[in-house]
């Protein structure tokens, strides 16, 4: 697997836990260990995040990149055109 | 603790009989559990078939799967992950 689909892995993965760690705390909100868990979940993501749009443009249409002057949100792949395997 | 509300099934009639008459003059509001009313008790069952109640045991947090393993499996928590077993 390339660069790109392990940065791109990692960051579905870290979206999974955060969501998961989302709905425990809706019904948990004062759980020490899970508040824990989750910030440490959302700043290695953002993290992520971060770098891979430093490099390869944003992920949502919104997403963090440094000046350009060209729009690069319609450079592909799209999700569709990305071989995973 | 459970108030009765209608519901589009369960509030129909089916067949009007002298008890559910009777049945129908309960007050709403708060009402005990009991058991099913003859009428619609399955037949041949013993002891008497009692509407359902569902519970959920209130979770705790413990160890939680790595990211990859997370994702692989569905749920970060191990002990929600319970796969079909085919």
């Amino acid at each position: 697997m390339d660069e790109r689909l392990a940065m791109l892995k990692m960051i579905q993965e870290l979206e999974f836990v955060a969501v998961d760690l989302n709905l425990f705390l809706d019904t948990h909100p004062q759980d020490q260990a899970a508040l824990r868990d989750f910030y440490a979940v959302r700043n290695k993501l953002l993290e992520a995040i971060r770098r891979y749009e430093e490099i390869y443009g944003p992920l949502t249409v919104t997403g963090c990149t440094p000046p350009h002057h060209q729009w690069l949100w319609i450079q592909g792949p799209w999700p569709w055109e990305i071989e995973y395997e | 603790m459970f108030i009765r509300a209608p519901h589009p099934f369960f509030s129909r009639q089916l067949v009007k009989t002298d008890k559910m008459e009777n049945k129908e003059k309960q007050p709403s509001g708060e009402i005990k559990a009991e058991a099913a009313a003859p009428e619609i008790q399955a037949e041949g069952i013993f002891p008497q078939a009692r509407l359902a109640q569902a519970y959920v045991i209130w979770q705790r947090y413990g160890p939680i799967f790595s990211p990859a393993e997370a994702l692989e499996k569905g749920t970060i928590f191990p002990e929600l992950y319970s796969p079909y077993p085919y």
